[in-house]
């Protein structure tokens, strides 16, 4: 590409793809169902992009609250919409529960431990939770945890990551001895993870649900809402069950 | 019509590794073009401007980027230009101006940490100018802006050009304060050091090894024509 190119790129990234994209601020669970229904969309939708930007939720709201350009909001958790809807930052109107998930316990490949319980043991030195704090993986962990009787054990073992995907790859690269994400993410990598364990939904945690809506302020607020309404037809719903995650009903 | 999740250069299908390469170059040009003013100034003023009543506070203020933790830097960045102030919210509601989460912004906070790369090169070939020939342009009756554009800046050009290339590795490879101030953003705000993180992040180890490459590639080439320039004057001077 020559240089009238490279100058020429330097405009467009500031107009086009505010007139022509959308940006989907999502959680880092939802990284590979939503590359695969960003594509059916755009297909579905005479070829609008949709950009996406994965996260912690919890992150991504605090991004929303500070004026991020995102179109929708995607979340692992009804907290930080609840707090997003609060502020005024999302469409109410639009906001659509479309997926749940449970969490699993999971270890490098090479690994004996049987149950939660087995965390206690001394040869699991390191467990990798996300940060209870900022990502809804993490505060389910904790949740269950808890109810377990195990928190304040694990707790002190724990290397905090700032999102799901974070947290599965110490487990994946051996830094951690075990770890806890979501069973999407779990089945994801499961040539290179062991899973242990799932907790149940609903009696061990609140059960992991996957809100979407509109940002307040988004530039292409239609476009934006066919994208949330879209996650409930049939092959977005297809995708997402295939990948492991619960439907809404 | 063909889906285009990439659509940085319009027609052009770009994916994650071109778009923040190229999102990289803009932010670095626009953050060196921006701080080249006020580091001309302040290159001149702390150079060959001799004392001035407030100096010190001219050369805190623009070293503190270089010492300070970027994040502070950020930190600051994001309360000036965010909601939170009534100058934020001032750019915002009369002015339009949007810098959080945008390039700009990110342009904003690499220009920042860059200046007291330049200042301190470009000061130093600034006073490396024969002071000689700045009086004989004095005595012959030049303005100082004359002497500033048709003497100094002549003079130490390859310094200057060393100053500024210096500058615009710093803006390239700006993290810290860019995260706070402009997010992450795929596409829109993720530089390569940015992209570089999140990759790691998510464990794509074969696309972290590629940004670390060719950022420790265009370091390597801004630091040989750096050597390059200032080698030059060194021996310009030797010379003499």
């Amino acid at each position: 590409m020559g240089g009238a190119g490279v100058r020429e790129t330097g405009i467009r990234v500031y107009n086009r793809p505010m007139e022509e994209e959308i940006l989907v601020s999502a959680a880092s669970s939802l990284t590979d169902a939503f590359r695969e229904i960003g594509k059916r969309f755009a297909r579905e939708n005479g070829g609008v992009p949709v950009r996406f930007n994965f996260g912690s939720s919890g992150a991504l709201a605090r991004q929303i609250l500070a004026g991020a350009p995102a179109d929708v909001f995607a979340s692992a958790s009804l907290q930080e919409m609840d707090d997003l809807e609060k502020a005024e930052r999302i469409s109410p109107k639009t906001k659509q529960v479309f997926a749940t998930n449970t969490l699993a316990l999971i270890t490098p490949p090479k690994s004996s431990l049987a149950d939660f319980a087995g965390l206690k043991a001394g040869s699991i030195r390191r467990v990798a939770l996300s940060n209870p704090d900022t990502v809804p993986s993490g505060r389910y962990a904790r949740e269950a945890l808890t109810r377990f009787g195990l928190w304040d054990i694990v707790r002190a073992k724990a290397v905090f990551g700032e999102n799901v995907r974070q947290t599965m790859t110490y487990v994946i690269n051996g830094d951690a001895d075990a770890g806890i994400v979501f069973a999407t993410d779990s089945r994801s990598a499961r040539s290179k993870v062991r899973e242990v364990k799932r907790t149940q939904p609903g009696l061990d945690h609140k059960v992991p649900v996957y809100p979407a809506a509109v940002v307040t302020g988004s530039a292409k607020p239609e476009v934006a809402h066919r994208f949330v309404e879209f996650l409930l037809y049939q092959e977005p719903q297809r995708i997402l069950y295939e990948l492991g995650f619960g439907l809404p009903r | 019509m063909q889906a285009r999740p990439n659509s940085l250069a319009g027609g052009i299908r770009l994916n994650d590794f071109a778009s923040a390469f190229l999102l990289s170059l803009l932010v670095a040009t626009t953050a060196t073009t921006l701080m080249l003013p006020l580091g001309l100034w302040a290159s001149y003023r702390l150079g060959v401007g001799g004392p001035f009543p407030g100096r010190w506070l001219v050369e805190v203020f623009i070293t503190l980027p270089l010492v300070l933790p970027p994040t502070v830097v950020g930190y600051a960045l994001l309360l000036i230009f965010g909601r939170g102030t009534a100058f934020g919210r001032i750019l915002q509601d009369d002015f339009g101006i949007r810098l959080l989460f945008t390039w700009p912004g990110a342009a904003i906070a690499a220009g920042v940490m860059a200046l007291p790369l330049f200042v301190r090169t470009g000061a130093a070939a600034l006073a490396s100018v024969d002071t000689e020939l700045i009086e004989v342009g004095r005595t012959l009756g030049a303005s100082e802006a004359r002497l500033f554009f048709s003497v100094l800046i002549p003079l130490s050009f390859r310094g200057l050009l060393a100053a500024f290339t210096l500058a615009f590795a710093r803006a390239l490879g700006e993290f810290g304060a860019t995260l706070m101030v402009a997010g992450s953003i795929p596409g829109r705000t993720q530089t390569l050091p940015l992209a570089l993180y999140a990759a790691v992040q998510s464990g794509d180890d074969g696309l972290a090894l590629r940004y670390a490459l060719t950022l420790t590639l265009v370091a390597l080439v801004l630091i040989s024509l750096v050597g390059l320039w200032s080698g030059r004057i060194a021996s310009a001077r030797g010379e003499r």
